[in-house]
C-alpha cells in the first residue's frame, strides 16, 4: 500500500511539473495551434494580437519554411497543426498540390493582387518581401572590396569568404534566391552561377533571417536575405543597408492557409481571417520588421512599392517555382558540399 | 681510508660510513630515520651541508644517478613484472651476459632461483622482501640504505631474512646505512650504531658502547635500562663520581661531562647491575634504604627479573637461578644492592 | 507485497525498454533498408572526414589530457588543484560554446584574426573538439594515477631507473584500460557532435551534421538512419571492453587524499608535458579572453534573447527527467545485485550500451520513431517530438534526458553497493542495523564522492550535453541548447557565453548545494 500511495505522489508530482512547464495537452476548444515560419517577433506579434482580440489560445511552433512544409508532409494522417503562417508561397503551392491545404477564402481577400494569392483560396499572400543584399560598407572597405549593386558584383573574388547565405536545405529564402537566378539567366546559367556564388559563401546558415545578424555581428560583409530583416537590423543600429541589386531581385510572398486535416477548423479560420485583414497584416510592423503589406489599403502596400523599386522584379508562375524545388534541391544536396 | 658515505654540515649532525660497515641509524618513529636515508638516496633534498660518496660530492647529483641503492620498508615490487624482471630492473638494461650472470647470482645467492617467474603477489611478505634485496643488491652498490626491512614480515622469517641481509651485507662489502626502530635489531646487527633524535644524531658509538654507556637518559630508557636512580654527586674522580645511591656510597663509572662540578647525576643500572639480596642477609631495619620487598617477577629461563619496592622507587632486578632453585615469593623483604662497575653515571637533565 | 513491487518495477523496467528500445530498432530497420538501396553519394567521403576530424581531435585532446595530467602529477597538491579547476571546469562548457569560443577567437571579427589563419571549418572544429575533450583524458589519468604508490617511483628511481622508466613501470601500467575506454568515449562523443560543426563546419561535411540536416530538413530519413547507426559502431569495442573487463567506474572512488607531488628526475618528457600543458593553459586563456571580450562589447543585450526562460524550462526538464532516471536506475541496479550473474550482466550490458550510445543516435532516433503518430496495439500514440506535439514536445525532451541518465544512476549505485567493505556490511546486518540507517550510516557517507560525481555527471549530461535534445526539441523550445544554436547560427556569441556561464553557475549551486545538504546530515 505504501508504495502504491508513494507512486500516487510522484505521479501527481510529475503532473504538477508538467503542467508547469508549459506542457498540458491543448485544451480541446477554444485554441489553436499555428506553425509559423517568419521571424521570432513577428511570430509572437501575431499569435498575441490574435489571442486578445479573441480570447482564443495560440500555440506556436517555429520552423524555417522548408523545414515546415516537411513537418507537415510527415504529418499527414496525424495533424498538428491547424494553420500554416508565414514562409514563402512556392511551398505554400506545393502544399496545395499535394493536397495539405483547406480551401478557404477570407473576407478581405478580395483587394489582394491575383498573383499574391490561390485563386482557389488554398492560400492567401499575407506579406511580400523583396530579396536583398545586406550589407556592411565598413567591413566592405576594409576587406577592399567594392559594395556590391548586383548579383554578379557578388561574385568579386575580394569577396570570398565575406557572403552569408542560409542553406536551401532549411530555408525558403535560399531557394528564393535560386529561383531569382534561374529567373534572371535562366535554366542552365541560372545554375552556373549558383555554382559560382556558393564557393563565396564561408557557411551556410541554417535561417534564412540569419545572414543579416551574421553581417551584423562581425562575422561576414554581404548577407543575402529579405530586405525587411536588413532594415530592421540598420533601424536597431547595425552598421548595414539594403541593396536591391540592380540585375533584377525576386520576392516571396509570405502566406497563410488552413491545414487540410486541421483538429480545429473554426479557431484556424478565424486566426486566418485576422491574419489576412489589415489590422492583422499591420501586427507584424509591431516588430520592428516593415514587411510589405498585401492588402493594398494599407501604406507602402505591395501594390504601390512594386513600381518604385528602381530595379527589375523578377518572377514566374508560382506552381512552377513550387514544382522545381525537388529537382533544385537534389542538384544543391549533391553538388554543394555542407 | 675515504668513507664510503659521508654527511657534511647536515643538520642531523656529521656522519662516516666505512666500507663494509653496516651503520644502524635507531631512534623512535618520527625522529627522521626514513627522510635522512631519502636525502642520502636524493629522493629528498638534503636542507643543508653535504652528502659524500667515496669523497665525491653527490648533493646535486639525482637520485638516480648517485649510485646508491636502496631498500623499502615495503617492498615496492612491480606485479606487472615476475621476480626476475623486478631483479633485473636495477641492472642497467645493456650490459648482456654481464648482466646475466650477475642476476644469476643474486636469484641464487638469495635463494629465488625457484620463485623466479612467480608474480610479487604470489609471493609471502618475507619473500618479497628478500626479492627486493636481491634487487637492491644485483647490481654490486657500493652503497646500500635499508629502511625498517623486517617491519611488515611475520616474526618467523624476521630472523632469517636478518641474517639474509647481514651475510649479503658481509659477502658485498657494501657501506650499509640500516634504519632500524627496534633496539634489539639495531645491537644484533650493528657494527656501529647512530641514535637519532628528533632528527639530530644524539649518540654514535659501538653497539656494546651505546648500550653500557648511553649518553643520557632518553637514550638509556630506548634501550631499556629500567633503573634510573638519581644521585647527588659527592665527588669526582677521572672516569668516575662517588655517589650513594640505595644508601651506599659508590664510585661509579661516569660521563666525563660529570666532572665539571655537576650536583646532580643520574646513574642508570641495567637489570643485572642490581643485586638481590635475600634471605639472612637481607637487611633487617625496614628503614634501610636498601631493603624492600618482592612486588612481582617475570621469568626469562635461566634467570628471573623481579620487580622490587624500595624507597627510591620500584626497581628491577635481575636474579640468576641456581639449577633447582625457586623463584622468591611475592611480599618477600629482600635487600637490593648496585653493582658499581655495571652501573654509568649521566648528567641528570 | 514484495511481489507486488517486483510486478510494478518490471513493468516500469519493460515499458522503459519498450520507449528507448522501440526507435533503435526502427533506426537500426530504416538504415539497413537505406544501405540496401546504396549509399548516398559522397557519404563515404564525409565518413571519411568526420573519422579524420575525430580523430585528430581526441589524439590532440589525449596528448594535451594526458601531458597536462603529469604535469599536475608532479606539482604539490595545491597548485595541482588549480590545475585541476582550469582543465575540469572545461567539463561544463558544451562543444557548441566552445566552437563559440574559438569562433571569437579566429573568426572573421575573433579577437586574433590578424594573427591566425581563418579557423572556420576543419582547423576549427578541431580546435574546439579538442578543447571539448581535454578534460576526458586528465580526469581519467588524474583518477588513475591518485593510487600510485609512490614507493613504487622511489624504488624505479633509487635502482637508477630515470622518468622514462617511472613512467614506463608505474605510470603507464594504470593508465592504459582506462584511456582506452576513455578514447572511444572521446572518438564517439566527436564524432557525434553536431553542434560543433553547427558552428564552425564552414564548408566541410560531416557526419553529424549530414545526419541533423537529413532529419530536421529537406533530406531523407533512410540517410539519417544511416549516419545514427554508423555513429554508433566505434562504441562497439569499448562495449567489448567494458564486459570484458567490468565496469571501470568501480575502482576510482576509493578514498585516496591528495597524494604528494611526484618529483621526478628532469627529462624530455616531463618538459614536454610542461610544454603542453602550458600550450594547453594558453589555448583555454585565448578562448576565455576571446569569449570575455566579445561579451563586454554588448552588456546590454546578454541576457535577453530568452535565456532566463530557457534556463528555467531545462532545469523543469532535467528534474521530470530525474524522476524517471533515478528510480529507473535505483531498479535495474538492485535487480542486477539481487540477480543471477546472467541477469546482471544483461542489465549492466543493456545500461552501459545506453551510457556509451553516442547522443544524436539517440536523439534521431526518438526523433523519427516519434515524431509522428506510433502505432501501438491500443491505438495510435499522438507525436511527442516537436514544438505542437502532446506536452510541447516536453516528453521527447524529457525520454531523452532519461534515457542518457539512468545508465548513470544505474552504474552509480553499482559502484556505490560494491564501495562498502563487505565485512562492514555483514557486520551491521549481523548487528541487526536497519536498512535506512545502513543507507544513512554506512552506504552514504562512504560512497559520498561517488554519489557527489555521479549528481554532477547527471547534471552535466542533462544540462550541458547537446545533441539529443538538440534534436528532438523544436528550434524555439525554451530548451537551452535549442535556443544555442539558433543564437549561433546568427553567429550571435556573446549571449551564448553568458548563457553558458549561467548554465555553469546553476550546476555549480545545485551540485554545492546538495554537498552541504549532505555535510549537515
Amino acid at each position: 500500500m505504501r508504495i502504491l500511495r508513494r507512486c500516487a505522489a510522484l505521479a501527481a508530482l510529475g503532473a504538477v511539473l508538467l503542467a508547469t512547464a508549459g506542457c498540458a495537452a491543448p485544451a480541446a476548444s477554444a485554441s489553436v495551434t499555428v506553425l509559423c515560419s517568419n521571424d521570432a517577433a513577428i511570430c509572437s506579434a501575431w499569435a498575441e494580437d490574435f489571442a486578445q482580440e479573441t480570447g482564443i489560445a495560440v500555440t506556436m511552433d517555429r520552423l524555417p519554411t522548408s523545414e515546415a512544409l516537411e513537418r507537415i508532409r510527415r504529418g499527414e494522417g496525424l495533424p498538428e497543426y491547424d494553420v500554416w503562417h508565414g514562409g514563402g508561397s512556392e511551398m505554400y503551392v506545393a502544399a496545395a498540390q499535394e493536397g495539405l491545404l483547406a480551401p478557404y477564402l477570407p473576407p478581405r481577400t478580395e483587394g489582394i493582387p491575383a498573383q499574391v494569392r490561390d485563386p482557389r483560396g488554398r492560400w492567401t499572400g499575407v506579406y511580400v518581401s523583396f530579396l536583398g543584399l545586406c550589407v556592411d560598407a565598413g567591413r566592405l572597405d576594409e576587406v577592399g572590396a567594392e559594395v556590391p549593386r548586383s548579383w554578379e558584383d557578388l561574385l568579386d573574388p575580394a569577396l570570398a569568404g565575406w557572403v552569408s547565405a542560409s542553406s536551401p536545405r532549411t530555408s525558403g529564402t535560399a531557394y528564393t534566391t535560386m529561383l531569382v537566378q534561374r529567373d534572371r539567366l535562366g535554366e542552365e546559367e541560372g545554375l552556373g552561377y549558383l555554382a559560382q556564388l556558393y564557393p563565396q559563401i564561408p557557411q551556410f546558415t541554417r535561417s534564412g533571417t540569419a545572414p543579416v545578424q551574421v553581417v551584423a555581428e562581425g562575422e561576414a560583409a554581404v548577407g543575402i536575405s529579405f530586405a525587411p530583416y536588413c532594415d530592421a537590423a540598420a533601424a536597431a543600429g547595425a552598421p548595414v543597408t539594403t541593396i536591391l541589386p540592380r540585375d533584377g531581385t525576386g520576392y516571396e510572398v509570405g502566406a497563410v492557409a488552413v491545414l487540410a486535416d486541421a483538429p480545429h477548423p473554426a479557431a484556424a479560420r478565424r486566426y486566418v481571417d485576422r491574419a489576412v485583414s489589415e489590422e492583422g497584416q499591420r501586427s507584424g510592423a509591431a516588430s520592428g520588421i516593415h514587411q510589405v503589406p498585401t492588402q493594398p489599403g494599407l501604406p507602402g502596400s505591395f501594390d504601390e512599392v512594386r513600381g518604385q523599386l528602381g530595379v527589375p522584379v523578377l518572377t514566374s508562375p508560382l506552381e512552377e517555382r513550387a514544382g522545381r524545388r525537388d529537382a533544385l534541391l537534389n542538384w544543391f544536396a549533391a553538388e554543394v558540399p555542407a | 681510508m675515504t668513507p664510503a658515505l659521508e654527511i657534511r654540515g647536515a643538520p642531523c649532525g656529521d656522519l662516516q660510513v666505512a666500507p663494509g660497515e653496516l651503520l644502524a641509524v635507531i631512534g623512535p618513529s618520527g625522529a627522521g630515520k626514513t627522510t635522512l636515508l631519502r636525502e642520502i638516496a636524493g629522493l629528498d633534498p638534503l636542507p643543508q651541508g653535504r652528502v659524500l660518496l667515496h669523497g665525491r660530492d653527490m648533493t646535486a647529483v639525482p637520485v638516480h644517478r648517485r649510485g646508491v641503492t636502496m631498500m623499502f620498508e615495503v617492498p615496492a615490487l612491480f606485479a606487472q613484472l615476475d621476480v626476475a624482471e623486478n631483479v633485473a630492473l636495477a641492472l642497467p638494461a645493456a650490459r648482456g651476459t654481464l648482466a646475466r650472470d650477475q642476476l644469476e647470482t643474486a636469484l641464487t645467492a638469495l635463494d629465488l632461483h625457484h620463485l623466479a617467474r612467480r608474480r610479487p603477489q604470489e609471493l609471502s611478505a618475507g619473500q618479497r622482501q628478500r626479492v627486493a634485496l636481491a634487487r637492491a643488491l644485483v647490481s654490486r652498490p657500493e652503497v646500500l640504505l635499508v629502511d625498517e626491512p623486517l617491519a611488515h614480515v611475520d616474526p618467523a622469517a624476521r630472523v632469517a631474512l636478518r641474517r639474509e641481509i647481514l651475510r649479503t651485507h658481509r659477502r658485498m662489502g657494501t657501506a650499509t646505512l640500516y634504519v632500524t626502530h627496534d633496539w634489539a635489531e639495531a645491537l644484533a646487527v650493528a657494527d656501529r650504531l647512530a641514535v637519532l633524535r628528533e632528527g639530530r644524531f644524539v649518540q654514535i658509538g659501538a653497539p656494546q658502547e651505546v648500550y653500557r654507556r648511553p649518553r643520557d637518559a632518553w637514550v638509556a630508557q630506548r634501550i631499556g635500562v629500567p633503573n634510573l636512580l638519581p644521585c647527588p654527586v659527592l665527588g669526582t674522580a677521572p672516569g668516575r663520581v662517588l655517589v650513594r645511591p640505595l644508601g651506599r656510597e659508590l664510585w661509579v663509572p661516569a660521563d666525563p661531562r660529570l666532572a665539571d662540578g655537576r650536583e646532580e647525576a643520574l646513574v642508570l643500572a641495567h637489570a643485572r647491575a642490581l643485586r638481590v639480596v635475600a634471605g639472612p642477609d637481607a637487611p633487617a631495619d625496614e628503614l634501610d634504604p636498601s631493603s624492600g620487598r618482592i612486588l612481582g617477577g617475570s621469568f626469562g629461563g635461566d634467570h628471573m627479573d623481579y620487580d622490587v619496592e624500595t624507597a627510591a622507587g620500584t626497581l628491577v632486578v635481575r636474579r640468576t637461578l641456581g639449577p633447582g632453585e625457586e623463584p622468591l615469593e611475592v611480599g618477600t623483604p629482600v635487600g637490593v644492592e648496585l653493582v658499581a662497575d655495571a652501573a654509568w653515571a649521566v648528567v641528570r637533565d | 507485497m514484495r511481489a507486488a513491487r517486483g510486478a510494478l518495477a518490471l513493468a516500469l523496467l519493460a515499458s522503459a525498454v519498450l520507449a528507448v528500445g522501440w526507435p533503435l530498432l526502427r533506426i537500426l530497420a530504416e538504415a539497413l533498408v537505406a544501405l540496401h538501396a546504396g549509399l548516398p553519394p559522397g557519404l563515404g567521403r564525409t565518413a571519411a572526414i568526420s573519422l579524420a576530424l575525430s580523430g585528430g581531435a581526441t589524439l590532440l585532446a589525449l596528448l594535451g589530457g594526458l601531458g597536462s595530467a603529469l604535469t599536475a602529477r608532479c606539482l604539490p597538491p595545491r597548485t595541482r588543484r588549480l590545475l585541476d579547476a582550469a582543465l575540469l571546469s572545461l567539463l561544463l562548457v558544451p562543444p557548441y560554446t566552445a566552437a563559440a569560443a574559438v569562433l571569437a577567437v579566429g573568426g572573421r571579427s575573433g579577437l586574433l584574426h590578424d594573427l591566425l589563419p581563418p579557423l572556420p571549418g576543419a582547423p576549427g572544429m578541431l580546435l574546439a573538439l579538442t578543447t571539448t575533450l581535454l578534460p576526458y583524458p586528465y580526469a581519467a589519468a588524474r583518477l588513475a594515477w591518485r593510487g600510485v604508490d609512490p614507493r613504487l617511483v622511489d624504488a624505479v628511481l633509487v635502482h637508477g631507473g630515470g622518468t622514462g622508466r617511472v613512467l614506463r613501470l608505474v605510470l603507464l601500467p594504470p593508465l592504459l584500460r582506462p584511456v582506452a575506454a576513455v578514447a572511444v568515449v572521446m572518438l564517439v562523443t566527436a564524432l557525434a557532435d553536431p553542434s560543433v560543426p553547427a558552428v564552425l563546419r564552414g564548408r566541410v561535411p560531416t557526419l553529424a551534421h549530414t545526419a541533423y540536416l537529413e532529419v530536421m530538413a529537406w533530406g531523407d530519413e533512410g540517410t539519417a538512419a544511416l549516419v545514427a547507426v554508423l555513429l554508433a559502431l566505434p562504441v562497439l569495442p569499448l562495449l567489448l571492453l567494458l564486459a570484458r573487463t567490468g565496469s571501470p567506474l568501480a575502482e576510482p572512488w576509493r578514498g585516496h587524499g591528495a597524494g604528494p607531488a611526484l618529483a621526478l628526475p628532469p627529462s624530455p618528457i616531463l618538459r614536454t608535458a610542461r610544454a603542453v600543458t602550458v600550450l594547453v593553459l594558453a589555448v583555454i586563456a585565448a578562448l576565455l579572453t576571446a569569449a570575455a571580450v566579445r561579451s563586454s562589447l554588448a552588456p546590454g543585450e546578454l541576457l535577453g534573447h530568452g535565456a532566463v526562460a530557457a534556463l528555467g524550462s531545462t532545469l523543469q526538464h532535467a528534474l521530470l527527467a530525474l524522476l524517471v532516471a533515478v528510480p529507473a536506475g535505483l531498479v535495474t541496479a538492485g535487480l542486477a545485485a539481487r540477480g543471477a550473474p546472467r541477469r546482471a550482466a544483461l542489465l549492466d550490458g543493456l545500461q552501459l550500451m545506453l551510457l556509451v550510445l553516442p547522443g544524436t543516435t539517440l536523439g534521431l532516433a526518438v526523433s523519427l520513431a516519434y515524431r509522428l503518430g506510433t502505432p501501438t496495439p491500443v491505438g495510435t500514440l499522438p507525436p511527442l517530438v516537436g514544438g505542437a506535439s502532446l506536452g510541447s514536445g516536453s516528453i521527447a525532451i524529457v525520454l531523452v534526458l532519461a534515457a542518457s541518465t539512468a545508465p548513470l544512476v544505474h552504474v552509480a549505485a553499482r559502484a556505490g553497493r560494491a564501495q562498502i567493505p563487505r565485512g562492514e556490511a555483514e557486520t551491521a546486518e549481523v548487528l541487526g542495523v536497519g536498512r535506512r540507517r545502513r543507507l544513512l550510516r554506512l552506504v552514504l557517507p562512504q560512497a559520498a564522492p561517488l554519489v557527489a560525481v555521479a549528481g554532477a555527471a547527471i547534471l552535466v549530461r542533462m544540462m550541458v550535453s547537446v545533441t539529443p535534445v538538440a534534436l528532438v526539441a523544436a528550434p524555439d523550445a525554451p530548451m537551452v541548447p535549442a535556443l544555442a544554436l539558433d543564437l549561433l547560427d546568427r553567429a550571435a556569441l556573446a549571449p551564448v557565453f553568458v548563457l553558458t556561464l549561467l548554465v555553469a553557475i546553476t550546476i555549480a549551486a545545485l551540485a554545492g548545494g546538495a554537498a552541504a545538504a549532505g555535510r549537515l546530515r
